[in-house]
């Protein structure tokens, strides 16, 4: 009999302690909650990355861009990138895809084997919008179409268009500048996924 | 005159009654007697007239002082209600106030209640004319700010824009060395909001204005405008602030 009384308020405990974490969890969600407006304005932060990444790969491949450039860039672009996030590379002579960590990718994109490259996105939209996540992160993923032409001389050696989806993390975190608490919108990009390979 | 002839009259009549009716019946006797009473009468006349003046001039100067305190107690509540009504009205133009003010104290009331309350008067008066001075101090430093943001913009936006269409690389590089001399140092902060509401900014990751402009260069994109600018000492920008 005791055992069952003992059991009972076991219960009951376990109860209450559930509702509050439940009350507790939902008030800081409340506190977090962002406008449209904002929201927005997150989108278009994290769409532009995306085209800025765009940039950057295309001066990573091309051959007119002086080494220590390049190297700068490579730099700009990994800080657009999670750590330990790799790039997905296709090709329509293989079925394999290879994934590089994002400084391989851009080093390999260097040392191509072309005269002249040139590698174009468009098409740059969200296939998943951002969304709020338990930890407060927001999460979504972008896709992009890329042409890639390698050419010797005139001749086209090899092109393709290759449809990638690439993940998107927004997170809110705070920095202390000038003495003064900030907070900002840190957008990071994920791996990114090649999703479909064709000869353009 | 008057009171003297009175006087004299009676003491004939008295010498006469005395003549009739005193068993003496001497003249000189009764002369004297008559004399006697006249001056008897008269001092009588003398002193109740002096006394009478002189009750008469109390109760003149007694009504005076009367009046004169009742005058000051009302100059002291007339002036207690206007300094009162001078506290409690904050929106009057400060000149009036002082003039107002200076009105009451010309007056020299001497209560201690009135002098408290000219104090309080004169501390209030200090108050807004302190609050006044920073209100124009704090737009003078405003107007310098925005005159200083639209200087920064103006250049910004210019050598920006050469360094969004400079035709290689080189030339970029050019332009980037040239617009760091405005700044403290390459590491410079620059903040770029993204997004405001209600007073509340939001920031895309901060950056450094050698990397700023380096991005400038590589994006090929000039589009952000100069919202807060931070100098130091020596005229150079500490802090920038931009604006998608």
């Amino acid at each position: 009999m005791q055992n069952s009384y003992k059991n009972l308020w076991f219960v009951v405990l376990l109860l209450l302690g559930t509702s509050f974490f439940n009350v507790e969890a939902q008030s800081h969600n409340n506190d977090d909650e962002i406008s449209p407006a904002r929201k927005r304005a997150i989108d278009s932060l994290a769409l532009e990355k995306i085209r800025d990444l765009s940039k950057y790969i295309s001066i990573v491949g091309s051959k007119e861009t002086a080494f220590s450039e390049a190297q700068r860039v490579i730099d700009r672009t990994l800080e657009l990138f999670s750590p330990g996030a790799e790039m997905g590379v296709s090709s329509v002579n293989r079925k394999a895809i290879q994934y590089y960590p994002i400084r391989t990718y851009l080093e390999r994109l260097m040392a191509l084997n072309y005269d002249q490259v040139t590698i174009e996105w468009y098409n740059i939209e969200y296939i998943s919008d951002l969304e709020k996540q338990p930890d407060g992160r927001y999460v979504g993923v972008i896709t992009i179409y890329q042409r890639f032409e390698g050419r010797d001389g005139d001749m086209v050696k090899y092109s393709d268009v290759t449809k990638k989806d690439i993940t998107v993390y927004v997170e809110r975190k705070e920095t202390q500048i000038a003495g003064n608490v900030i907070g900002f919108w840190d957008v990071l990009l994920g791996d990114v996924r090649v999703s479909e390979t064709r000869r353009k | 005159m008057f009171i003297y002839c009175f006087i004299f009259t009676i003491e004939k009549l008295t010498f006469l009654i005395l003549m009739n009716t005193s068993k003496t019946r001497n003249l000189h006797t009764n002369l004297r007697l008559a004399r006697r009473f006249f001056y008897f009468l008269l001092i009588a006349f003398i002193t109740f007239g002096a006394t009478t003046t002189m009750t008469s001039c109390n109760s003149k100067k007694k009504l005076a002082a009367e009046r004169a305190a009742a005058e000051k107690q009302k100059r002291i509540d007339e002036a207690k209600s206007s300094l009162t009504a001078l506290l409690s009205d904050t929106n009057m133009d400060l000149e009036e106030k002082k003039r107002r003010l200076a009105a009451i104290k010309a007056q020299n009331i001497d209560d201690p209640e009135v002098r408290n309350l000219i104090a309080a008067v004169e501390s209030q008066i200090e108050q807004q004319e302190e609050r006044i001075r920073r209100e124009e101090e704090e737009r003078r430093r405003a107007a310098e700010a925005e005159k200083q943001v639209e200087s920064v913009n103006e250049k910004m936006s210019r050598v920006l824009g050469e360094i969004a269409n400079a035709p290689n690389a080189n030339a970029a590089n050019s332009k980037i060395a040239e617009m760091l001399q405005m700044f403290e140092s390459p590491d410079t902060p620059v903040l770029i909001i993204i997004a405001e509401e209600n007073g509340k900014k939001d920031y895309d990751r901060p950056t450094t204005i050698e990397k700023y402009l380096n991005y400038i260069k590589d994006q090929k994109k000039a589009m952000d405008r100069v919202a807060n600018v931070g100098m130091n000492s020596a005229g150079k920008i500490k802090l920038l602030e931009l604006r998608k």
